[in-house]
């Protein structure tokens, strides 16, 4: 035994000591007191466990490496992004493999050692690899292991009073639009668009006011852009109606919109004139008995372009010919 | 079948409606046409004529905060009557403490029989002029017309309406109203109309 270790405790079974022999066998020599200490048959006599100590050596053979098998195990270059996502996964496994089997999460496999996946559909996607040699077979599985994400775009935002709309505004109230933009990293040239479908047209914002002209509010590379107060005016000039605005950026940076690449949003203003106050406040009308006549349309009493208001049938010329005579 | 069953079965109930920004106020208009004043079918009544305009008046500020209402009720005042006047004011508190508004915004009107002069509280009164007693009854006892059941129509949003905005007599007789467009301050500025009625 050209070496050895202590390993000696003070009390029960205990290893006294370790050795390895020149062709890698190990041996644990110690003392114990188990009436059932597990003993090699032949071995020097069975008869004497239990009691007062007695003393044994185990043998650890040096060949029980080969009995490990295969060991599963992989990489990916990387593990998260946009869709369409390509991923390089690259083995890692361990032992003897005579054959990979890839499962990438989204229902398709691979049998390559070293397979590239595409990934066509976002979401969170399991991976496992199965290696198998003549030691056996091992699967490595990891769980929500690639992540694929919607494709990166500007995310462009307009409030209208701080909400997202629809909003209802009365004619004496104020119209502040705020715009954002998340530019999620891009920053290509693009047309900036800030835009308002009106009662009475559609008009486009430039900093030198609106016009009618398809023309963009401005033009630069793409840039995150917090929270902007671009209007903020009373409505009691506007007239009453559906107003749609829109804020949004064309990454063709053209001057003209080109819609496969405008991120817009949009916001829907309503303002309602004082008309609605007539109704809010329109009175209850309260007759004694015995009345005669009650409000009505003034259309109403024509009847052969003449008002037919006494029984005898005297026609009134009140509206004959749309006049009225004194 | 008699003219006033005819007219009640084929009319429907109507009020025009007309909002007017003037000083800081907002002044929402009700004018009722009746196509004919018999206040004199009662013993007391006086000045038939065609084409009755009638009106109320509710003064907002900027805020939308009702002031005042105006009653219309009378075109020709009768100096030696005091009773018989252009019209009666209120402030929206005193009417909202004597019920005179129902639901929080609506106004109570009763409407004089045959006349059609708008009071804010049900009631009557009788006068002698000239050895003619004179007087009007407003109790409200008969049918109600609350908003939802008449057509409240927007002067200014009816072109076929338009006529109301010319001046014509609306009736045969001199002393049919004219045309509420005609009618002065009534029209043109509530505000200085009630001032003066108060």
């Amino acid at each position: 035994m050209p070496k050895a270790h202590s390993l000696r405790q003070l009390s029960g079974d205990a290893a006294e000591s370790i050795s390895i022999d020149s062709s890698g066998n190990i041996y644990v020599a110690g003392r114990t007191k188990s009436s059932d200490f597990p003993t090699t048959p032949g071995a020097y006599d069975t008869a004497y466990n239990g009691g007062d100590e007695d003393a044994f050596v185990s043998k650890l053979d040096a060949d029980l490496s080969a009995d490990v098998g295969v060991w599963a195990n992989f990489t990916a270059d990387q593990t998260e992004g946009s869709c369409p996502l390509t991923v390089q996964f690259t083995d890692q496994s361990t032992g003897e493999i005579t054959s990979w089997f890839w499962e990438f999460g989204d229902g398709e496999t691979s049998t390559e050692q070293n397979p590239t996946h595409t990934y066509n559909s976002t979401g969170y996607f399991t991976v496992s690899l199965t290696v198998t040699g003549p030691g056996g077979s091992d699967t490595e599985t990891r769980e929500d292991y690639i992540h694929v994400t919607q494709v990166a775009t500007p995310v462009a935002d307009i409030k209208a009073n701080n909400s997202d709309g629809p909003i209802t505004l009365y004619q004496n109230d104020t119209l502040t639009i705020t715009v954002s933009l998340n530019n999620n990293g891009i920053t290509e040239d693009a047309d900036w668009w800030l835009a308002a479908d009106t009662p009475f047209g559609l008009f486009f914002f430039t900093f030198d006011g609106w016009t009618d002209a398809w023309v963009p509010g401005y033009q630069s590379p793409l840039f995150y852009l917090d929270s902007f107060e671009v209007l903020n005016m009373p409505v009691s000039g506007l007239p009453a109606g559906i107003y749609t605005l829109y804020f949004g950026v064309d990454t063709v940076m053209d001057g003209n919109v080109t819609w496969d690449s405008v991120y817009y949003d949009t916001v829907v203003v309503n303002i309602i004139g004082y008309s609605y106050l007539l109704e809010k406040y329109a009175p209850v009308l309260k007759f004694s008995s015995g009345e005669g006549y009650y409000p009505t349309r003034v259309e109403n009493m024509i009847d052969n372009s003449c008002i037919q208001i006494k029984e005898n049938s005297t026609c009134l010329d009140l509206f004959c010919d749309g006049k009225g005579t004194d | 079948m008699s003219l006033k069953s005819t007219i009640i079965e084929n009319l429907d109930f109507a009020v025009y409606g007309r909002i007017l920004k003037k000083d800081s106020r907002i002044y929402l208009q009700y004018w009722f046409f009746y196509i004919y004043n018999d206040w004199k079918r009662d013993i007391e009544g006086v000045n038939n004529h065609e084409g009755d305009w009638e009106m109320v008046v509710v003064e907002l500020n900027q805020d939308q905060t009702p002031l005042r209402v105006g009653y219309s009720q009378h075109r020709k005042i009768i100096p030696e009557i005091p009773l018989i006047r252009g019209g009666e004011v209120r402030d929206w508190e005193d009417l909202v403490d004597s019920q005179s508004i129902e639901e929080g915004t609506h106004p109570v009107v009763y409407v004089a029989r045959g006349s059609h002069a708008s009071y804010p509280e049900s009631g009557n009164w009788s006068s002698e002029f000239n050895g003619i007693e004179i007087g009007e009854v407003y109790h409200g006892d008969d049918l109600i017309l609350r908003p939802s059941y008449y057509q409240l129509l927007d002067i200014e949003k009816g072109y076929h309406w338009s006529w109301i905005r010319e001046d014509y007599r609306w009736g045969m007789h001199n002393d049919s109203p004219p045309s509420p467009v005609a009618q002065g301050d009534k029209w043109s500025d509530p505000g200085a109309w009630m001032d003066s009625l108060q």
